[in-house]
């Protein structure tokens, strides 16, 4: 169950069984709620039925390919080649533009000149916010792993004394208000807003697990787990998040770009144009290269000499 | 020799650690002082290096003469 922070909406996520959700995500059910009347927004069959929208297929595009967990991977390497790609950019804009006066777009001697000054304006102009969304792109790309580490390594730490109780059922569960209270308590006052319920995935068997969110701007973005034994009501533990996971909390805002209002949201389409640009013109500085430099590229590959590097004009 | 190569440093990379320095604090400061003046401060921060780029296209645009005669100066 999530509880919107920006929107008033709350999320709750079902599915038969915990097996039955491994054996199939199709398996899992979802409802939206209206928080301030209990009317239901948008139910799983529902936008099944409708199809895939543009903004679903763009995200599922962006974020794996459609290929999942391998999707999510390749792209995670290709973030790493767009940031390895504008340190190399770094490295060369300091011998390439030593002669011209910072800005110059130089139009009349040719057209691979005119896009050559553009690519190095438009890339060191915006190199660092393309920088920034690059490396919070990995991370993001990096979550199921991280999230997987994160269970494998503190989530059953704090679950072994549990390994031989018997599991849970829905009859014997403590009330979901007072773990809410204990939680929010044992965190300093954060906020609960997302409640993982016993045997669901990314959970626990024996517990609820609830993430309390700060209220301070920045810890606004980040939370911590406590476990609420689902039979007692009694706190067990509080994980705190491991700092690969704070990372990847802050890592999100900083990618997507949705905490600043709508201005900043269209500042940030206009960097992305810029950036399209960058890479476009990478691309067609690479395509329409001078003879020169083929030709001593294919020396290169057939002596293994490296020619010195020539300075554009 | 070493003043001028340190003038030299700071024509050719004074914009873009300006522009890059101006770009973080922009990411940040929406992102750790939340509404209000925050908010303006980083819609201009990040503002800067559009509005960079645009001036520069306009004066590649405008006068191509303007460019080449500070490059020789």
């Amino acid at each position: 169950m999530f509880m919107d922070d920006d929107a008033p909406q709350i999320f709750v996520t079902m599915a038969p069984s915990f097996a039955a959700m491994k054996g199939d995500v199709r398996k899992i059910h979802f409802i939206r709620f209206d928080t301030r009347t209990g009317e239901v927004l948008q139910r799983s069959e529902q936008s099944r039925r409708q199809g895939v929208k543009v903004v679903g297929f763009a995200k599922e595009l962006h974020e794996s390919l459609f290929a999942g967990f391998p999707g999510e991977m390749f792209l995670a390497f290709m973030a790493l080649l767009f940031v390895i790609a504008i340190g190399t950019g770094i490295a060369l804009y300091g011998p390439y533009t030593r002669k011209a006066r910072f800005g110059t777009v130089r139009g009349a001697r040719s057209r691979r000149t005119y896009w050559f000054d553009l690519h190095n304006l438009l890339g060191i102009a915006t190199l660092a916010w393309a920088t920034v969304v690059g490396v919070t792109g990995i991370m993001n790309e990096m979550s199921t792993p991280l999230f997987e580490a994160w269970k494998k390594r503190d989530l059953a730490a704090a679950l072994a004394p549990y390994r031989h109780h018997p599991p849970i059922t829905n009859t014997n569960l403590a009330p979901l208000d007072g773990a809410v209270q204990t939680a929010e308590a044992a965190m300093d006052g954060a906020a609960v807003r997302r409640i993982v319920f016993p045997g669901a995935n990314n959970g626990s068997p024996y517990h609820y697990l609830l993430w309390g969110y700060g209220t301070k701007p920045l810890t606004r973005e980040l939370s911590n787990p406590a476990l609420v034994d689902a039979r007692s009501g009694q706190l067990s533990a509080v994980v705190p998040a491991p700092w690969y996971l704070s990372a990847l909390q802050l890592s999100r805002p900083l990618h997507f770009g949705d905490y600043g209002g709508l201005p900043l949201k269209i500042l940030w389409a206009l960097l992305d144009l810029m950036t399209i640009v960058v890479l476009g013109s990478g691309l067609y500085l690479w395509i329409a290269r001078p003879r020169r430099e083929r030709a001593a590229a294919a020396r290169e590959s057939l002596h293994g000499a490296s020619p010195a590097m020539e300075p554009a004009e | 020799m070493t003043r001028r190569r340190r003038s030299s440093f700071a024509a050719q990379w004074g914009w873009p650690i300006g522009l890059a320095l101006l770009t973080l604090f922009g990411l940040l400061s929406a992102l750790i002082g939340e509404g209000g003046i925050w908010w303006w401060l980083s819609w201009a921060a990040l503002a800067a290096p559009l509005l960079v780029i645009a001036h520069h296209l306009r004066r590649a645009r405008k006068g191509r003469s303007h460019h080449a005669r500070a490059r020789s100066s």
